[in-house]
């Protein structure tokens, strides 16, 4: 084996100072509680409009999600993290993009997907690299020609209503948002695409898929250009694609890119 | 467009190339960037190369199989070369290494793209030549961030981070499958 050259000639050292540390309220698991409750009503919307096929996918949904996450876990010899709501959320973002008709066994399928390849793989909540229910939705589409999600156009009035409440709550970064909506607006519109019909789905995205915190750079600055890549790459692949995909393949490519735009962004600033 | 379904064709091909080469070698983002423009240069000479033997080739009527041995054999002979070469021996004996894998695999990308197409009606000309060479060269400092970063993640204990990394790199084999 070739001695690697690539390798950094000396490891930081990482120093760590004796307690006591600053503790906030604020937990992860409280976050994420507090986003499937924004959530909700987007969910009742949608149950309205869809009926009760779409109440058997949420329930199935979240009852295949714990139990694939508590699976893993045991399966792994790992401490159970089911109570967090992380696999919740994710698995109820992937029914949203899913169609209200869609079959139970494409919905099991899409859920292990999401929770197994999407989160559990790269160590649970807060290590994924890509955001799993966006990941379990790239897999059926790719899987299943893909029908149009189960939210429709009277939803996609609650989607700013709930997300400006997170936002208002400090429970996700409106830079993100802001610049996602922004960039893949304008390039969608000087491109010619018909921009309020495809708002729904840009607003799901904007404010509950683009905001992950674990899938998303860590500066501020960074996200800023995050967003506005995936912004402007969904807009770019709508030449390909219909907009449903653009964005999915989009905020992916992005998502693999965080590493990148950290270090640029941290290239940038210590100059 | 012809680089739309080149990568459709060879797309899966070169990242298990490029998976390959990282795993062997442990690229960092940081050793990925400072290489990056030499990389697309040389992907880019590679290319160059193998165009001009296959057209050799089939003008001269030769068979195209054992093209790749010769740009082996050719590769291995220069590698030593290589080795002394003043900016290689600068940075890292090893340095010659890493360029004969990269353009191994890519030559070999290359003759079996080339290889299914008539001589004088190729398909490829300079600007698309030179596209795929920097697309190719954006793929390393890409994966070498996500190997870099899943390193630091708490991944489940008897999973392999190889494993994990080949898994990422599915998924965006998954997402450029959409062109």
């Amino acid at each position: 084996m070739t001695q690697s050259f690539l390798k950094p000639k000396a490891e930081p050292s990482l120093s760590v100072g004796s307690g006591p540390y600053l503790h906030g309220r604020q937990s992860t698991s409280k976050i994420l509680w507090a986003v499937l409750a924004a959530l909700f009503p987007i969910l009742i919307a949608t149950l309205v409009f869809s009926g009760w096929n779409a109440l058997k996918n949420y329930l199935v949904t979240v009852v295949c999600a714990l139990l694939f996450e508590y699976f893993f876990e045991f399966i792994t010899a790992q401490k159970s993290r089911i109570h967090d709501g992380s696999s919740i959320l994710f698995a109820l973002l992937f029914c949203l993009l899913m169609p209200a008709n869609a079959t139970l066994a494409q919905i099991i399928m899409g859920v292990f997907v999401v929770i197994v390849f999407g989160k559990e793989l790269f160590g649970g909540l807060g290590q994924h690299l890509f955001h799993p229910a966006l990941v379990g939705y790239l897999f059926m589409i790719r899987a299943f020609p893909s029908p149009p999600p189960m939210f429709g156009f009277a939803t996609t009035l609650l989607i700013p209503i709930c997300g400006l409440v997170l936002i208002w709550n400090q429970l996700i970064c409106w830079q993100s948002t802001f610049f996602y909506l922004v960039s893949s607006g304008l390039a969608l519109y000087l491109s010619g695409f018909d921009v309020p019909q495809s708002s729904g789905f840009l607003m799901l995205i904007a404010f509950f898929f683009i905001t992950d915190f674990a899938s998303s750079p860590i500066t501020q600055e960074a996200r800023v250009l995050f967003s506005t890549v995936a912004g402007l790459l969904t807009a770019a692949f709508c030449a390909w694609m219909n907009l449903a995909q653009a964005a999915t393949a989009a905020i992916l490519i992005s998502n693999a890119a965080v590493p990148l735009i950290d270090y640029f962004v941290y290239l940038v600033i210590r100059k | 467009m012809m680089i739309i379904d080149s990568l459709d064709q060879h797309f899966l091909m070169f990242v298990i190339f490029v998976c390959a080469q990282i795993l062997l070698y442990e690229v960092g983002v940081k050793q990925a960037l400072q290489n990056y423009w030499f990389l697309g240069l040389f992907y880019f000479l590679v290319f160059s190369c193998v165009q001009g033997l296959v057209i050799f080739a089939r003008y001269c009527l030769i068979p195209l199989f054992p093209i790749p041995a010769v740009f082996l054999l050719a590769l291995v002979l220069l590698q030593n070369g290589l080795k002394g070469a003043p900016q290689f021996q600068k940075k890292s004996p090893a340095l010659a290494d890493f360029y004969l894998f990269s353009s191994l695999g890519l030559g070999l990308i290359w003759v079996v793209d080339l290889s299914g197409q008539t001589v004088f009606v190729a398909s490829y000309n300079f600007v698309e030549a030179f596209v795929w060479s920097w697309f190719c060269a954006v793929l390393l400092p890409l994966l070498a961030g996500i190997r870099e970063r899943i390193e630091f993640m708490d991944t489940p204990p008897n999973i392999p981070t190889a494993a994990i990394f080949l898994a990422a790199a599915a998924i965006l084999v998954l997402i450029f499958s959409f062109f």
